[in-house]
């Protein structure tokens, strides 16, 4: 036994399932937990700013053209490369070569969008796409990675024209989906694929997030209301698809087919979602969240659904698009809806429908 | 302290764990949800979710003040309505899913009341009188749930009341009753709550639900003395060295009790975050108009360096609660 009584018992566990021999391996590094990350990201943030105030203010030569600020800040997101290829392991180097990338980007961001237009045009985001995500590929660092990943994936949301704008979530959610949903195929490989997988949930969020704020993906400040009606559509009946096909995986990964009572049910809920809040931007994609953290037993992903969920509701009370009156109708008849599911679940299911010993 | 799923993942990762006996591996250590879970998490999910959405679908309905309906046919629908969810809730019992929603239904919809009272006899009573009568009223109810999501219901009412207070009477007291006062008396409060939270949560079982709801407290109270700190360093010409002085006692207040009591590294991690917040400002107040370039660059360095030293020595915290 070379682990913590913890670590021991689940070692016990294992082997007795057959799933592991030998005895527990020894410690890695404890897992650093997302909150930890989250500050690291946050300080690095407000260090890479102080850093680029200081090649500001201390180079303002830099600023004057385009390329200048571009090719210093490609110089020093390579210096922030060669730093995690250096010293992996080390958190100080980490941290600052976090903070030196970050405001590396900032600087080639800068210097692209006077390069390309001096607008946010397709090309400038298409650019910083590329970019971000040759940086989420190559830099070594967690917290890097997530945010890359989460940059270029926005950005090249915002690449796309106007017919197309709404098809991002969508896009987003499946590839949400295809990343959390499979992590056996990548758990060898985690130290690229799980940051990409967080960087593609924040990125999802953000899709939604704009959409129900009311913006166009595709070019800021526009109204949503220019894209063809039919095209604004077509993104939530995607992401309502990519739900009936997680519920679908759910079921299988439990033994169940979809032409079971219970399977039949589960599909026909996630369909039924799906269509009764089309209209509503965030909700399918926070149940897909929540859905796919309690799947796969990942807490931090399963509070980030919930939080979306809870701002997506709070933001329904604000939103302009429908009166009072008729919020009042949808929230009552949605709840209603849920009560019944509810309700047809203890149906279908009989005695087994009686989780009431537990708390909830 | 590890989650166990942290730690099977590491070894899959590692390959101690085939990847394709992930989901096995993950099964057996009770990470993944076993088909009672599954049941067990969608009634809850229905439950609560459906008893919110129509608690807060009736109170937008009455907010609408819909003519079409006449004084006694409002009273009656928003009664009627209550009184179905309180006997859902005394047919069920607090320990049921349909019970907690049916609580949590009849929580929301005591304010609805109180505030179509309000709009019907026009009582001339503040706003801030609503919350508080909201507050008090549902006690026993909270009090019977033992469900720590209408515990936060019932704080966040507490501080929609004292923040509604300090809108209704802004000159009372003069420069007393300020912005800042407001964040004073919130942070007090919400910081009563989490030590009283905290000590109750010793005394019972750790239940499934985990320690989020005392970390929704401990972020609100952490989240405004620090808003106070950058107030102290940022809002005057020379910086309030004796506000400041409760902002360090708050900090040794989260590590005494959150390293040295018990350790909980959500609490130290958001007490690191900000501590490179306010040191970054108050060395910000104190160099930037001296020496600007340089001092930029000094600030950066002192914050990659002071967050580097935190996660270390947080990884180390946690190590620590892993043996």
């Amino acid at each position: 036994m070379n682990g913590t009584p913890m670590r021991d018992d689940l070692w016990c566990r294992l082997s007795a399932a057959g799933v592991v021999q030998g005895d527990t391996p020894a410690a890695s590094i404890t897992p650093t937990p997302w909150y930890v990350r989250a500050m690291l990201g946050i300080a690095g943030w407000i260090g890479a700013w102080f850093l680029v105030a200081f090649v500001g203010a201390g180079f303002v030569a830099l600023f004057s053209t385009g390329p200048a600020p571009a090719a210093a800040g490609a110089m020093l997101c390579v210096g922030a490369y060669a730093i995690f290829r250096l010293a992996p392991d080390n958190d100080f180097a980490s941290q600052f070569g976090l903070a030196v990338s970050l405001s590396g980007q900032i600087m080639v961001a800068i210097g692209m969008f006077d390069l390309l237009g001096d607008d946010f045009t397709v090309a400038f985001f298409l650019a910083v796409a590329v970019f971000e995500a040759v940086l989420a590929a190559v830099c070594a660092n967690f917290v890097l990675r997530v945010w890359a990943t989460a940059a270029a994936a926005v950005a090249l949301g915002l690449a796309l024209p106007d017919e197309a704008a709404a098809l991002a979530s969508g896009v987003a959610a499946a590839g949400f989906t295809a990343i959390w949903l499979n992590e056996p195929s990548w758990v060898r490989h985690a130290a690229i694929w799980r940051p990409v997988a967080w960087g593609i949930a924040l990125a999802l969020l953000c899709f939604d997030g704009m959409l129900a704020a009311g913006l166009d993906i595709s070019s800021l400040g526009n109204d949503v209301q220019t894209a063809s009606p039919l095209l604004l559509w077509l993104g939530p009946a995607l992401v309502g698809l990519v739900l009936v096909y997680a519920v679908l995986r759910m079921l299988q990964a439990n033994d169940m087919g979809p032409t079971s009572r219970i399977g039949g049910a589960a599909l026909g809920a996630a369909a039924a979602l799906a269509v009764v809040t089309v209209g509503a931007p965030g909700v399918v994609t926070s149940a897909l969240i929540v859905l796919t953290g309690f799947a796969i037993g990942n807490r931090a992903l399963f509070g980030l659904g919930v939080l979306a969920l809870l701002g997506y509701l709070a933001h329904f009370y604000y939103a302009l698009h429908m009166t009072l009156l008729a919020k009042s109708a949808v929230l009552v008849a949605t709840g209603v809806v849920l009560l019944l599911a509810w309700a047809g679940m203890r149906w279908l299911l009989g005695d087994a429908a009686h989780p009431e010993n537990a708390r909830a | 302290m590890s989650a166990p799923r942290d730690i099977v993942v590491d070894w899959a990762e590692r390959g101690h764990i085939r990847s394709e006996d992930l989901p096995k591996a993950l099964a057996v250590a009770g990470v993944t949800p076993d088909s009672r879970a599954w049941i067990r998490f969608l009634a809850t999910l229905l439950l609560s979710l459906g008893a919110l959405l129509i608690a807060t679908g009736v109170i937008f309905f009455f907010a609408y003040n819909w003519n079409a309906i006449g004084r006694f046919g409002k009273f009656g629908l928003l009664e009627g309505i209550f009184v179905a969810a309180a006997v859902a809730a005394w047919f069920y019992g607090p320990a049921k899913p349909a019970g907690q929603a049916a609580l949590l239904a009849a929580t929301l919809l005591t304010g609805a009341l109180l505030a179509l009272v309000g709009q019907t006899y026009q009582t001339g009573a503040d706003t801030y009188q609503l919350f508080a009568w909201w507050a008090a009223l549902i006690v026993p109810w909270v009090g019977v749930s033992r469900l720590p999501a209408l515990w936060l219901i019932w704080i966040a009412l507490l501080n929609l009341a004292i923040a509604m207070y300090f809108r209704a009477f802004p000159g009372l007291l003069g420069v007393v009753f300020s912005g800042e006062s407001l964040l004073w008396v919130l942070f007090a409060v919400n910081g009563v709550a989490s030590v009283i939270w905290e000590l109750a949560a010793r005394r019972g079982p750790q239940g499934p639900q985990g320690r989020w709801s005392a970390r929704v407290l401990i972020g609100a109270t952490g989240s405004m003395i620090t808003i106070l700190a950058l107030a102290a360093i940022l809002d005057r010409t020379n910086v309030e060295y004796l506000r400041l002085l409760v902002y360090v006692a708050w900090l040794g207040t989260m590590y005494a009790c959150y390293r040295r009591i018990s350790i909980d590294l959500f609490a130290l991690a958001g007490s690191v975050l900000s501590t490179v917040i306010v040191v970054a400002a108050l060395l910000g107040k104190l160099m930037l108009d001296s020496a600007e370039a340089s001092g930029f660059l000094f600030i950066g360095l002192v914050v990659i360096a002071m967050s580097a030293t935190g996660a270390w020595w947080l990884r180390r915290v946690a190590a620590e609660a892993d043996r």
